[in-house]
């Protein structure tokens, strides 16, 4: 305590000044503000930060924008029993640091982000690691699992080099990867790093010389940064600024990513929401469009399945139904509700009523749930908003309540991982308590058969059955905006991204 | 005085000891078992993960966790005493490193801030007193109580925007150089010195009004000796402590003015720290903001024991 004495004394006595950092004076690189705060560049623990926005580390597979899978740092891979695969490395990649990438380098490197993120071992399953030959990397599944292509996809199972910089603790400082930037400076106490262009780079090389990131967390603060021109690339402004953005001759891009907006209630069982009528009623009294256009601005995309169309693995036949009170009534009066006082939809006494409680962390959220109440209110259902933290909901919401997430629909671009731990019995998200053994079963297929068409009809079977009981209501796929002052070009964006993702095709001119 | 200041050192050596105890036995009260909750929240991020007894027990010893809650406490406080607050969990890095740089960060932010909202406190009093007309009251009642009202995030987006943007004099964000402090420094100062102001000039009548003055007048002494040797140090009593109470509340709790500016504070790393469950994090940045309250209470306890007698006395009578 000694120490920190002498640390309040010190600022006490106006001894400590603010950290400069040294300008570097390099030619024009991107400003990038990052929307989170930046206290590590450890890919484990923040994996899209280096591999989606700094471009700094690869996975051995890729995702393209309709979410199918793409050859990364492997080339080619094959399944040789249930558990085993094979993955062929792209010759001649080397690491930031020179040193070749080999199949020994990538074990090492997925073995240390298996030990130390708890969501790569999770997600990927994988049980054992080991270097067949210098370009051969096998890999060896705790159970058949035929998405593990998709899950090597999930960017805290970037390949860094086993050299990379670690921390007493094991904690990696400065990850030595094999992108097409390399990271040459980083100050944590400011929240900021520098990447440069890495001129032994495997691929095509960026136009980009180098790139600075600092954290902004705060939506308004990001977007006057840019206003202001020091600034060039952000995303997740706030979504009124937009077209303000837009007119002054920013680039604004509105795109639809992995994430829904749902709406689930507490439980299924002895509460109003077991009728299967009740849900679709409020289904039908929700006005999506509406929502996705006047609520959102436009950032998102109105949606009842669970996955949009843009994706590869998206039911297609699904269709978002059209906002309909009468049928909506219908669908309550056969269920044995009718209106009470006040106009509220009543059963045995009871109105048909809850709170919706909701977070503010993503911006979309409050005013949906602003919305849902004033357009449930047509219907004669009363909804009270709690606004909260996601953790604390867990804790006070009961089983007659509801809650509205934006929750992650493809950590990695497979349909197994959301449609899974929503719909299946035991699924982890499912807390609700839906089960419906024609689900159950048609999973077990997917996860099992070698027969790609029989997987995909069996996942467009359990997206069908969902759309059709709704067992939690989707509301909207969710968007994110990237803005950009003019003069930046060729920047396309990836929907696979986390949050945003930047482009090493983009050019700059100043 | 030296049984006054022994006295008082020891209560704040009691707050900064209650303080982080407190937190240390909250920050167990989260329902599960603590490994466990640390394991599936902060490392796999799912507190639905299915995890075995195994990784469960690799946390709780790499955590300290299976001794006596008491004795988890005294090792903490060990480590403290020698400076060694343990490991960020989500950085890997020490704690009292990440915290001294935070503490820079906030620290001059406050100190800057407290110093000109003192100023703008005597510059609006001496101008209200000044001008003793009606129109300077109700101006100086405006600012003050738009002072207190007007809520930070809007006052700074509006001075961000007037200043940085329309007039293209200051940067909108950062902490890279002087320039970027005076912002969040102005805010801070805006809405702090409202308070003060109403204080001192109430002070001020009451101390004016006081017997002693009219001797003064008696014995013929100007205005502007009557208020500066007779009536102003009186009247500044009162806004010591609150003062001390002030420059505390900057250290641990201006979140919004940090997160606006980006501004990598100590307020940001707290609520940070609680949103990732990074113990350690989190209970050496309440340890510092407990040890700068005890710290500018017991300041503000001893310079108003200097200036005033009646307290040392009083305090330390039987």
């Amino acid at each position: 305590m000694a120490r920190l004495l002498f640390a309040s004394l010190a600022i006490a006595l106006g001894l400590v000044s603010p950290v400069h950092l040294s300008a570097q004076d390099r030619p024009s690189p991107l400003r990038v503000a990052e929307i989170w705060e930046i206290p590590t560049l450890d890919p484990t623990q923040d994996g899209t930060l280096m591999k989606e926005k700094a471009m700094v580390t690869e996975t051995l597979v890729t995702g393209k924008p309709d979410f199918t899978l793409a050859p990364g740092l492997a080339t080619s891979w094959k399944r040789d029993s249930d558990t085993v695969w094979a993955f062929t490395l792209r010759p001649g990649i080397t690491f930031h640091d020179g040193s070749p990438l080999t199949a020994q380098a990538a074990a090492a490197s997925l073995t240390n982000a298996l030990q130390r993120s708890g969501t790569a071992r999770s997600y990927t399953k994988i049980a054992s690691l080991a270097a067949r030959d210098d370009q051969t990397l096998e890999i060896t599944t705790s159970e058949p699992f035929p998405a593990l292509p998709a899950a090597l996809v999930y960017a805290s199972a970037a390949i860094v080099s086993p050299a990379s910089p670690k921390m007493a603790d094991g904690t990696i400082e400065r990850p030595i990867g094999t992108g097409p930037f390399k990271v040459t400076a980083w100050q944590p106490a400011a929240q900021s790093f520098t990447v440069e262009r890495f001129d032994g780079y495997w691929g095509e090389k960026p136009s980009i010389p180098a790139i600075t990131f600092r954290g902004i967390p705060d939506p308004t603060t990001r977007s006057l940064e840019l206003q202001k021109g020091s600034v060039d690339f952000t995303s997740e402004v706030p979504y009124g600024d937009l077209d303000t953005l837009a007119g002054k001759g920013f680039t604004v891009s509105r795109n639809v990513t992995a994430r829904n907006y749902v709406l689930n209630f507490g439980s299924l069982k002895d509460t109003p929401f077991a009728d299967i009528r009740v849900r679709k009623a409020l289904s039908l009294a929700i006005d999506r469009d509406e929502i996705a256009q006047y609520v959102l601005f436009g950032m998102g995309r109105a949606g009842i399945g669970a996955f949009p169309g843009t994706m590869a693995f998206a039911d297609k036949s699904i269709a978002a139904p059209k906002t309909d009170l009468a049928a909506a009534r219908k669908l309550l009066t056969e269920a044995g509700y009718a209106p009470g006082p006040g106009g509220v939809m009543t059963k045995d006494g009871k109105p048909l009523g809850f709170t919706l409680y909701t977070y503010a962390q993503r911006p979309g959220l409050v005013p949906i749930a602003g919305a849902l109440q004033a357009q449930l209110r047509k219907l004669g259902v009363p909804v009270e908003i709690k606004v909260t933290t996601f953790s604390a909901i867990a804790k006070e919401m009961k089983p007659g309540d509801a809650r509205l997430a934006a929750l992650a629909s493809a950590m990695y671009p497979h349909p197994d991982f959301y449609l899974r731990q929503t719909y299946h019995s035991a699924g982890a998200t499912n807390t609700w308590g839906y089960a419906n053994p024609k689900i159950d079963a048609a999973l077990a297929v997917a996860i099992t058969t070698r027969d790609e068409a029989e997987r995909k009809a069996a996942y467009d079977l359990v997206q069908r059955i969902a759309a059709e009981e709704e067992p939690c209501l989707t509301i909207a796929h969710y968007g994110v905006n990237v803005a950009m002052r003019p003069g930046i070009t060729n920047y396309s964006f990836n929907p696979i991204a986390h949050d945003y993702m930047l482009d090493p095709q983009m050019t700059l001119a100043r | 005085m030296g049984a006054y200041v022994l006295q008082r050192l020891a209560l704040a050596i009691a707050t900064v000891l209650a303080a982080t105890f407190l937190t240390y036995v909250l920050l167990r009260l989260v329902p599960g078992e603590p490994a466990q909750v640390i394991l599936t929240r902060v490392f796999l991020q799912d507190q639905t993960a299915t995890v075995s007894q195994q990784d469960v027990a690799a946390i709780a010893d790499r955590f300290g966790l299976n001794a006596p809650l008491i004795v988890q406490y005294g090792r903490w406080l060990a480590g403290a005493l020698t400076g060694d607050l343990g490991n960020s969990i989500r950085t890997g890095r020490p704690v009292t490193l990440e915290l001294g740089w935070r503490l820079s960060a906030t620290g001059l932010i406050a100190l800057l801030a407290t110093l000109a909202s003192l100023a703008l406190t005597f510059a609006t009093v001496t101008l209200k007193r000044s001008f003793p007309t009606r129109a300077a009251a109700r101006g100086f009642e405006l600012l003050a109580v738009g002072s207190i009202a007007l809520p930070s995030f809007f006052l700074g987006v509006v001075l961000i925007i007037l200043f940085s943007l329309r007039l293209d004099w200051l940067p909108v964000s950062g902490f890279d150089s002087w320039a970027h402090v005076v912002l969040p420094v102005a805010v801070l100062a805006l809405g702090q010195f409202g308070f003060n102001a109403i204080l001192l000039d109430d002070t001020l009548n009451e101390a004016l009004g006081a017997q002693h003055i009219t001797t003064a007048r008696a014995k013929g002494l100007g205005d502007r000796d009557i208020l500066l040797t007779h009536a102003l140090p009186n009247a500044l009593i009162p806004l010591i402590p609150y003062l001390a109470l002030q420059f505390a509340f900057l250290i641990g709790g201006v979140v919004i003015v940090e997160r606006l500016f980006s501004i990598p504070g100590l307020g940001a790393y707290l609520t940070d720290a609680l949103d990732s469950h990074d113990g350690p994090a989190f209970l050496g940045a309440i340890g510092v903001i407990a040890l700068a309250v005890a710290a500018a209470n017991l300041a503000a306890d001893l310079i108003l024991a200097r200036v005033d007698p009646r307290i040392r006395l009083k305090r330390t009578a039987p």
